[in-house]
């Protein structure tokens, strides 16, 4: 892929046939497209997906007979169209317990237009086994959530999607305006930090294989990453399942086979010490790339523990004020004291420390922008539901609902995804402040079981306790 | 401004100036209340010798009390109990006839005969109207007898018979009881206090009734109140959320009886599915088990194990009872249960990702109206916990070992169907951590005078005295024993 394409290069009618070409433009290029471009663009691609899907994604069909959608002829009419995120993971649990990975590839066809009948997983042991068994026999780049729920949820992404990854991860540092192209320049020659391990099938794990290819030309010492193994969907599906059982006092219900029982141990050595050794990483990164540009992802909350770490060991100013920090916001009920930006800039001296929001679900995420509003690029077709009934809101004005979204990018699943969040949507009338047409959320954004979970509610029956149903955000996967 | 407003009763004295406001579950109604953090002093029992008034009263004083309580408590006579169902019908998962069906039968709760019963099945009246005299081997004669303690019930708020059945036992065991309501029935317990302080005001068991709503885990309130000097016992229902609260508190001098939340689930054995004609009248009991209160219960079947076996045989005839489960369901008469407003969300969503994404279950329904899932697999579905709304998760087994395996301490009634099939596997249920077995059909009945989750209650909520009297001439004093030597834990007197 080239992304030296120059914005005019690409007419809306191209973008049509290839709907994810649209990430291509800069940010400032596909903000700027007239309102009716868009449109025409969206609908267009939107049509082209589900003719193209419709016939090759079986779970798609069956919703969209159930829903008597034959045809899209309004973006609306795809709203009923949107996966519960649940569907990722609607296979059943013991699959992974009795290593019945078959049967997990005939359910993951499912949800894919791409052929796995190459793959053969009747060997497989364990979920990392079966990953790298559809890495090596199909197109499919798996991509699994932290299994914070107790249970991974699966997301058929391919080989095709991996370069739309690179651009978005480009377009996420652009800014509007006419020299926002000197925003990026020199991206491919910026190393990429991450704490974490540098394998695996988590999105950032699939983001930055795509990073390596299609950013950095196969240059392996661009990526630094606190551990060079990989991070193991079997240790996070047990960890998953040992901290939930714990979290709702049912320790003691839990059964794991003895194969995934062995992981509990290792998962126990990992936790053990593993801040001691994240801390020590950004001090010897500190150290070794002093004052150069880095790229980061990460969160937060993390962001402002290396912050302190670094200005209690008296690090200042540690990388280049032009370094690209992606970080996902939403503090999971922590409170960060109000100057916590400047305690982030005098560690890390970047100036820019706007949050982000995003999903693994949607091939990019977005930054706030200067009026504090987060805006999709345009292959991305909101959707606004009322959270009860699931209707759709008008297309015009500002609302408050359920958000969900269409990622046109995705070619070889259905990119239609309703999130658990609640956020106020302005469907683009007017411009924001910031220069950019179309739709934008406000900044604040809210999982709706945090206001639904039952805190004084007292009832004999041990059912309803809430049930973290979280579409795991990009930002917030590190474990 | 708030709908409804939930009093404080104190001691038989109702104060109602609100001045906090609280917001309701569902339908969003809102209540307010009284501060109790302005009333602390006056909530607990600073004197535990002021449990002495109940003592004059005689057991069958008692009963007459709570028959004449029951009387006032019918629902179209007594507006605190018609407007504690109002407010249950805005935020209460059960129907608005279930709830008028229970609110109606809130009174026979305090029957005379009923109450009897409890106290005596349960404790012995005996134990709780005086000593009772126990000869011991060792040449003791020791009289036993049942106190009643000073306690705070930490009451739930899913189907409004807990209240009452709480200040039941209360009254029988002679205690002193702080209710903490729950903010999904701030009214029930309140409405019945109420009553008391009009029937009898200065009534020893009026006066040893206090009602409160406060948001669990307000520290205000709990940690003056949660102190040995001031509570003995705390009856707690409910689930993490509600212990964790208290568990922080609790210290030697303080007794927590913990009434967990619960799963309950049904087995059935192969016989149920020999024809058709069986398989409807096992589907009719399935469907009330289900059914009954809405599945807002403990005592509700959520996952039903069918020996129907996993061949493709096994499976089309679990498939049918599937079927036939779900005609029951929506068949039972709206006093037993009715569809819910919505389906709850969340189990929706669950629904409709198996119903699209999973070969390995069938959905039959899933509306309001409630639902079956059939598992095509050996395996209840993962979010068996979270279902509700009359939605039951059929789960075919090869053989019944499946079944019992799958029940836990976290496994309170279990329906067994054929009736024989219950005496044969009781045992290794209960070995596996059952509570109640029941024949299938009759979840929705709980027999109020037996053990409940695996313990008896009352006797807990009881302290247990003893005087041991000891004549030297039948047991000489240990000084005048030649070559004493204590006694061994065995408690063998040499």
């Amino acid at each position: 892929m080239n992304d030296r394409v120059p914005p005019t290069a690409i007419d809306v009618g191209e973008l049509a046939a290839a709907p994810e070409r649209m990430l291509e433009l800069t940010s400032t290029a596909a903000f700027s497209l007239p309102v009716e471009a868009i449109a025409d663009y969206q609908i267009t691609a939107l049509q082209k997906r589900f003719r193209d899907l419709v016939p090759r994604v079986p779970v798609l069909a069956r919703l969209a007979d159930e829903q008597g959608i034959g045809a899209i002829r309004r973006t609306e009419d795809a709203a009923p169209l949107l996966f519960k995120h649940s569907v990722y993971k609607s296979y059943p649990l013991s699959f992974l317990d009795s290593s019945s990975f078959g049967r997990l590839t005939q359910w993951l066809k499912g949800l894919t237009s791409l052929d796995l009948s190459g793959v053969d997983a009747a060997g497989c042991e364990t979920v990392d086994d079966w990953i790298q068994a559809l890495d090596s026999k199909s197109e499919l780049q798996v991509i699994h959530s932290g299994g914070t729920s107790g249970k991974l949820s699966f997301l058929p992404r391919s080989r095709r999607e991996m370069p739309s990854m690179v651009h978005g991860w480009k377009r996420y540092f652009e800014r509007f305006g006419a020299k926002a192209r000197d925003d990026i320049e020199g991206i491919d020659q910026v190393p990429l930090v991450y704490v974490g391990q540098r394998r695996g099938a988590m999105a950032h794990h699939r983001l930055m294989d795509a990073m390596l290819r299609y950013l950095y030309a196969g240059d392996e010492s661009k990526i630094v990453t606190l551990h060079p193994g990989r991070m193991s969907a079997d240790m996070l599906s047990v960890g998953g399942r040992l901290k939930t059982a714990e979290a709702k006092g049912e320790l003691g219900r839990l059964q794991l086979p003895p194969h995934l029982l062995a992981r509990r141990e290792a998962f126990l050595a990992e936790q053990r010490g593993a801040a001691e050794r994240v801390r020590d990483f950004i001090f010897d990164l500190a150290a070794r790339m002093r004052g150069a540009r880095i790229a980061m992802m990460s969160h937060q909350g993390q962001i402002y523990d290396f912050a302190v770490a670094g200005l209690a060991r008296g690090i200042e100013k540690a990388f280049a004020a032009d370094s690209f920090i992606m970080m996902g916001g939403g503090s999971k009920g922590r409170v960060f004291p109000p100057d916590w930006q400047d305690t982030v800039r005098r560690f890390f001296q970047v100036e820019d420390l706007r949050m982000g929001y995003g999903m693994t679900e949607c091939m990019n995420a977005t930054r706030e922008c200067s009026k504090g509003k987060f805006h999709f690029l345009p292959y991305v077709i909101p959707y606004l539901l009322d959270p009860r009934s699931g209707e759709p809101a008008p297309r015009t004005g500002t609302h408050t609902g359920r958000f969900g979204l269409i990622d046109l990018a995705a070619q070889t699943y259905w990119g239609g995804i309703l999130t658990g969040d609640e956020v106020t949507l302005t469907f683009g009338d007017r411009p924001c402040g910031c220069g950019r047409a179309g739709p934008h959320l406000d900044a604040s954004i809210r999982r709706y079981g945090e206001q639904e979970g039952g805190d004084d509610k007292i009832t004999c029956a041990g059912a309803p306790e809430a049930h973290d149903r979280a579409v795991d955000r990009l930002l917030q996967d590190l474990q | 401004m708030a709908e409804f407003s939930a009093p404080l009763v104190i001691r038989g004295r109702v104060i109602e100036a609100a001045d906090l406001e609280f917001g309701g579950r569902r339908e969003g109604a809102h209540f307010a209340t009284p501060d109790v953090r302005r009333h602390l002093d006056e909530l607990v029992l600073a004197t535990p010798s002021a449990l002495a008034d109940l003592y004059r009263l005689s057991f069958e004083e008692i009963l007459d009390y709570l028959a004449a309580l029951g009387e006032r408590l019918s629902l179209s006579a007594n507006a605190y109990l018609q407007q504690a169902f109002e407010l249950s019908i805005r935020v209460s998962g059960l129907g608005e006839d279930i709830l008028r069906h229970t609110y109606e039968r809130v009174g026979d709760v305090f029957a005379r005969e009923a109450v009897r019963e409890i106290a005596d099945r349960t404790i012995g009246i005996r134990y709780l109207e005086g000593w009772v005299e126990v000869p011991l081997a060792n040449g003791c004669r020791a009289a036993v007898r049942a106190f009643g303690a000073r306690s705070v019930h930490i009451v739930a708020g899913n189907v409004p018979t807990v209240s009452a059945l709480s200040i039941v036992r209360n009254a029988i065991t002679r205690s002193d009881a702080i209710f903490k309501t729950p903010s999904n029935d701030p009214l029930t317990a309140a409405a019945i206090a109420r009553t008391m302080v009009d029937m009898a005001p200065d009534h020893p068991i009026t006066k040893h009734l206090s009602v409160a709503y406060w948001k669990g885990g307000d520290a205000a309130v709990e940690e003056a109140l949660y102190q040995p000097r001031n509570v003995e016992k705390i009856i707690a229902w409910g689930g993490l959320a509600s212990i964790r609260h208290v568990a922080k508190y609790i210290q030697p001098g303080i007794d927590l009886i913990t009434l967990d939340p619960k799963l309950s689930s049904t087995i059935i054995g192969r016989d149920a599915f020999a024809d058709e004609k069986a398989m409807r009248t096992a589907a009719e009991r399935v469907a009330l088990d289900v059914g009954v209160f809405n599945q807002e219960g403990c005592l509700n079947a959520r996952v039903v194990y069918a020996e129907t076996g996993t061949d493709e045989l096994g499976l089309a005839r679990l498939n049918r009872f599937g079927a036939l489960v779900w005609e029951a369901i929506r068949a039972l008469p709206s006093h037993v249960s009715s569809p819910a407003r919505a389906l709850d969300r969340a189990l929706a969503e669950e629904l409709e990702s198996l119903r699209l994404g999973s070969e390995w279950h069938r959905i039959i329904g899933g509306t309001r109206e409630g639902g079956v899932i059939v598992s095509q697999i050996e395996e209840p579905v993962e979010f068996a916990r979270q279902l509700a709304n009359r939605v039951v998760n059929l789960v075919p087994v090869d053989s019944l070992e499946t079944a019992i395996r799958a029940v836990n301490a976290y496994t309170q009634t279990i329906g067994v169907y054929p009736e024989s099939l219950k005496t044969q596997l009781r045992d290794r249920l209960a070995f596996h951590g059952a509570q109640r077995l029941v024949s299938l059909g009759y979840a929705g009945n709980p027999v109020f005078a037996g053990p409940q989750d695996g313990m008896e209650p009352l006797r807990r909520m009881c302290r247990w005295i003893i005087d041991e009297s000891y004549d030297p001439a039948v047991v000489p004093l240990a000084s005048h024993v030649p070559g004493f030597r204590a006694p061994d834990l065995t408690g063998e007197v040499p």
